[in-house]
């Protein structure tokens, strides 16, 4: 569940009060560190600890997409962009199609938020509320209202701040017009910001690495999927073709990465059952 | 070796093209490895996962793919050496060998192997693979050729890497890899016998080893479901 407007506003009324009795006392604000912490910060102090986990570059975005359609109440698709030295666009991690061809046609077109933002010397957030009227973007505008989108954020990635060899984007897209709020904008900045910090730690980020760890990825996934769908084939009587229809359909119903349900039936395979 | 050789087989690697997906750019890779260095009667390019290999990119010819098989097959030999020390490995004369890899090397002097060179299939620190050059009989590798054999590894990731871009997501997930079946049959197997996927593995192993057969034609057989699963609870 994403946190409500409710939710946020709670947060920010907790963290202020915090300082605001700090500058009353004269004092340095404190931590209180036995204070039950809001949904919102909650999600907050989870990604962190995961993203200081993540080694590669991969992970550290992936982790921020997913934290993003997770916290970003107004997200319907969530991609990143990166751009290398030599000026060129990249869509580094896998995350929705849709998302995916959107940032293409960005790349196509030669205009749209990720490409501002991704600019080292560009504004920090792009955003269109109604991408139909957007006079930003005169063309990718009403192109990506054809596809069904109402608005979209783009936050700027900057993972060498000193010398920016590679930037990026978070890029939020709504199928509502004015689908993103400043709830949303306020969010996305954090987690632009917590991407960033993270990226900064991960090794030398570059396009050949984050190929080459999809590479990698894509093979550690092939024994899993293998055996989940040997899996369903003993249980259901299925075909090999059917059992990975039978994955397919049930990661896009339960709204799942394939590998990680194909994981979840692999490592489970005793007691879980598909609907 | 001199720039030209050398811009030769950055040259041929690159311009190796297909039309029909992964294994026939692992084959067609692999002849440039058999044509290019001396004495090369075959070579393959593996995938590895951790310390288990995954799939059979290609092979120059059915010989070299049956020695993968057999090193899949028995789990254990220069190649999963390799792939432990991130590095070459060089076996010049396999009966020398026989101490390290016994049930492996058995195997492949029984298909007609006496040398084999293994070399890492990297993209900077990461390990993809290995490819195996494989000779019938025994001998060095001479240094030139060592050097040269490291480089084609080198550019063979690069072209796969590069291959693996130019598929779309969809592709890479349906990817109906080489060893896909064994995965297969031990999902089924641990699903059928109530077991885990890792014993379900080894015991397709250890029928296959017992049976001399390749763990991939057990698991055909498993898939097809005419192996009775009785035969495999010893």
């Amino acid at each position: 569940m994403p946190p409500s407007d409710e939710d946020w506003n709670l947060d920010r009324t907790r963290f202020t009060a915090d300082a605001e009795k700090a500058i009353a006392s004269g004092q340095a604000p404190t931590r209180d560190h036995g204070a039950p912490l809001g949904p919102l910060a909650q999600q907050f102090a989870t990604l962190t600890y995961s993203l200081l986990d993540a080694t590669t570059t991969g992970e550290v975005l992936e982790q921020v997409v997913e934290a993003a359609s997770r916290v970003v109440p107004g997200a319907d698709l969530v991609s990143v962009t990166l751009r290398s030295r030599d000026g060129k666009f990249h869509t580094p991690v896998e995350t929705d199609r849709v998302a995916t061809e959107l940032d293409q046609l960005q790349y196509d077109l030669g205009e749209g938020p990720c490409l501002d933002v991704a600019d080292p010397a560009g504004p920090a957030v792009a955003t269109a509320p109604d991408l139909a009227a957007s006079t930003s973007w005169p063309r990718f505008g009403p192109a990506a209202a054809d596809r069904g989108l109402g608005a979209v954020l783009s936050t700027a990635l900057l993972p060498e701040i000193q010398s920016p060899r590679l930037s990026g984007a978070l890029n939020i897209y709504s199928h509502r017009q004015h689908g993103i709020d400043q709830t949303d904008h306020a969010i996305a900045l954090l987690l632009a910001t917590h991407a960033s910090l993270a990226l900064a730690h991960t090794e030398a980020v570059d396009i050949a690495t984050l190929q080459a760890e999809q590479l990698r990825r894509a093979i550690d996934s092939r024994d899993v999927i293998g055996q989940a769908k040997g899996i369903l084939m003993a249980r259901r009587g299925l075909t090999a073709d059917e059992a990975f229809d039978l994955l397919r359909r049930s990661s896009q119903h339960l709204n799942v990465k394939l590998v990680e349900l194909a994981e979840t039936i692999a490592g489970r395979h005793d007691e879980l059952e598909l609907p | 070796m001199d720039g030209q050789r050398q811009d030769r087989l950055i040259e041929q690697v690159l311009e190796c093209r297909t039309t029909s997906g992964r294994a026939e750019l692992g084959h067609a890779l692999s002849l440039v490895c058999v044509r290019a260095l001396p004495d090369v009667d075959g070579a393959a390019l593996v995938f590895y996962s951790g310390s288990r290999a995954q799939e059979l990119v290609g092979a120059s010819d059915p010989w070299a793919a049956g020695i993968e098989e057999a090193q899949y097959t028995v789990g254990e030999g220069p190649g999963f050496a390799a792939v432990a020390a991130h590095g070459p490995v060089l076996v010049p004369d396999l009966s020398f060998d026989e101490v390290r890899w016994p049930v492996f090397a058995g195997a492949a002097r029984g298909a007609g192997l006496a040398a084999a060179f293994f070399f890492p299939l990297r993209i900077g620190a990461m390990l993809l693979g290995t490819l195996g050059l494989y000779r019938r009989r025994p001998g060095v590798l001479p240094a030139e050729f060592v050097f040269e054999a490291a480089l084609l590894a080198d550019l063979i990731s690069h072209k796969l890497l590069l291959q693996n871009e130019e598929m779309a997501s969809e592709e890479r997930i349906w990817l109906e890899t080489s060893y896909q079946d064994v995965n297969m049959a031990t999902g089924m197997l641990a699903a059928l016998m109530r077991i885990s996927l890792e014993d379900a593995f080894l015991r397709l192993r250890a029928h296959a080893f017992a049976r001399g057969r390749s763990v991939v034609d057990v698991a055909g057989d498993v898939l097809a479901r005419r192996l009775p699963l009785d035969q495999l609870t010893d």
